[in-house]
């Protein structure tokens, strides 16, 4: 009996013990730690943006920040994050006002790849050939023509996570580049056409007007009590397409990115789609949107017109 | 009693030499060996707590009672563990980045359990602290070389020690460009292991 009671008493003593210990030490070392990891994150920070005498400013803890220099807003750093071959590979990049690559940084304390292969991810050798990229060159040489990478030997799927995670946070967060504007908008809705259909596009009338294959694009411009409206209209034969809308804030002049603004272009896109000419007409409208989308459809009979008059010539 | 403590630390390093030929703690070998450096880091990380939990469960054997010695040696064992990492991480950073995760893993390398079972738990201090040096000695000793030779045949440079030093092209710049690249992955561990298995027991034998 006393020996069981002497067994249980020694268990729990080595237990309390270890644990008092523990959360001693923790506590000690935990304020230390977490210093430590915000100056590495703050040096991963400059190391990606090079230019000393800008300051950031922390939009999503730990995966955005916007990067200004004297308060003027030069570009922004973002961590994306993809699973690699053993765990999860999470890029730091910075990128600059028009959307190139600056540098990227993969912390190694956070990598948990094969050592010797998947880990040279995190290689100055690996991460340099990101230098001065734009999202469409981010990819392995591998997987697309136009990709600019070279995988590590025996490390593809390390390799292509570190890719795409960069990509896509590219593609994400370049809408908050600060020079991202409706130019930029048309161009990649243009540049996303030709890629879907494979062939190229035709300029017909400078920066009003484009053909790819069947499809006629124009651009047109409705101005609203608050806003700018931008459509991309694509016609094909006698029927719309699609449309693509660019909600312009102008005194911004950047895309307005509120949820009512958001809900509104999905709105008026959705009712769009696909709709035939000769249907345009019979489209209702809830009172909110009637305005603008009336204005939308006016425009686009006007395009309709000129469309086919630019057909038969 | 001098010739008792050689003995152990003796005996330690070769004749219970915890890999080759007790063959424990053999998962973090064939993990940790992709490289020379990788495998010093990770040896001495683990000598440093072979000896310090020896000395611990060593003092503390006449109280832990027989039938609860392995609950407690690993709570011990992963308090203390988890004691170093955390220290690292706070007072010595780079050298805490560089060994990354195999700090965490020398909680599960068999070897300490084992030592602390096989040895520590029946001898006094002094004699388990030997025991303790010896066994680290000759883990670090066989993870070197392991990693040596996975890393030269495997990759075709030594002791590269990323960040700071590029390792040296021993056996030329051509073969760095296609080595072994088998030997770095699980099935090299395996083979290299074997090897050097059949090799040491074969030496100890005559």
């Amino acid at each position: 009996m006393s020996q069981k009671i002497r067994e249980v008493s020694v268990l729990f003593l080595v237990g309390i013990t270890s644990a008092l210990l523990l959360s001693f030490v923790y506590k000690q070392t935990a304020p230390v730690i977490s210093k430590y990891k915000e100056e590495a994150l703050k040096k991963s920070l400059s190391e990606v943006f090079i230019d000393s005498s800008v300051r950031f400013e922390e939009i999503k803890p730990d995966s955005l920040w916007k990067v200004f220099k004297e308060e003027k807003y030069v570009g922004l750093i973002f961590r994306s994050e993809k699973k690699g071959y053993s765990g999860k590979i999470s890029p730091i990049v910075g990128v600059d006002s028009t959307g190139k690559i600056i540098r990227v940084k993969i912390p190694k304390e956070d990598l948990s790849e094969t050592p010797g292969l998947g880990m040279k991810i995190a290689e100055v050798v690996f991460l340099d050939q990101f230098k001065n990229l734009i999202a469409d060159e981010v990819f392995l040489k591998k997987d697309k023509k136009e990709g600019e990478i070279d995988a590590i030997t025996s490390a593809t799927i390390s390799s292509r996570a570190a890719t795409d995670a960069i990509r896509e946070g590219l593609n994400k967060y370049k809408k908050l580049l600060p020079r991202y504007a409706f130019k930029d908008f048309v161009k990649t809705s243009l540049e996303n056409l030709a890629q879907s259909s494979d062939s190229a596009l035709e300029e017909i009338t400078p920066d009003k007007l484009w053909k790819n294959l069947n499809t006629y694009i124009s651009l047109s411009k409705i101005e609203d009590s608050s806003f700018v409206f931008h459509i991309l209209t694509q016609i094909e034969n006698k029927r719309i397409n699609k449309i693509t809308i660019f909600i312009e804030n102008p005194e911004t002049e950047k895309e307005e990115t509120s949820k009512e603004s958001k809900a509104l272009k999905q709105a008026l896109e959705k009712r769009f789609e696909k709709v035939l000419m000769k249907n345009i007409h019979k489209l209702k409208f809830t009172s909110e949107i009637e305005g603008i989308a009336e204005k939308i459809r006016k425009e686009i009979r006007t395009t309709y017109v000129k469309h086919i008059e630019w057909r038969e010539k | 009693m001098e010739r008792e403590i050689k003995r152990t630390l003796i005996d330690g390093i070769i004749k219970n030499n915890l890999i080759l030929v007790l063959a424990i703690g053999l998962c973090p070998t064939l993990a940790v060996t992709t490289s020379a450096y990788n495998g010093l880091g990770m040896g001495l990380a683990a000598t440093f707590v072979f000896i310090l939990s020896n000395l611990i469960i060593s003092s503390l054997r006449k109280i832990i009672p027989g039938n609860l010695r392995i609950p407690i040696f690993i709570i011990i064992i992963a308090s203390f563990v988890t004691m170093i990492d955390y220290a690292l991480k706070a007072y010595l950073p780079p050298l805490s980045t560089q060994l990354g995760v195999f700090v965490p893993l020398i909680v599960v390398n068999c070897g300490i359990l084992g030592r602390a079972e096989g040895f520590a738990y029946k001898n006094p201090v002094h004699l388990s602290f030997m025991d303790g040096l010896g066994a680290g000695i000759g883990f670090t000793l066989v993870l070197f070389i392991m990693g040596t030779i996975r890393e030269i045949l495997g990759q075709g440079i030594w002791l590269n020690i990323p960040g700071i030093f590029p390792g040296i092209k021993v056996l030329g710049s051509s073969f760095a460009e296609s080595s072994i690249i088998l030997l770095i992955l699980p099935p090299g561990g395996f083979l290299t292991i074997a090897l050097l298995m059949g090799l040491f027991n074969y030496w100890r034998k005559k």
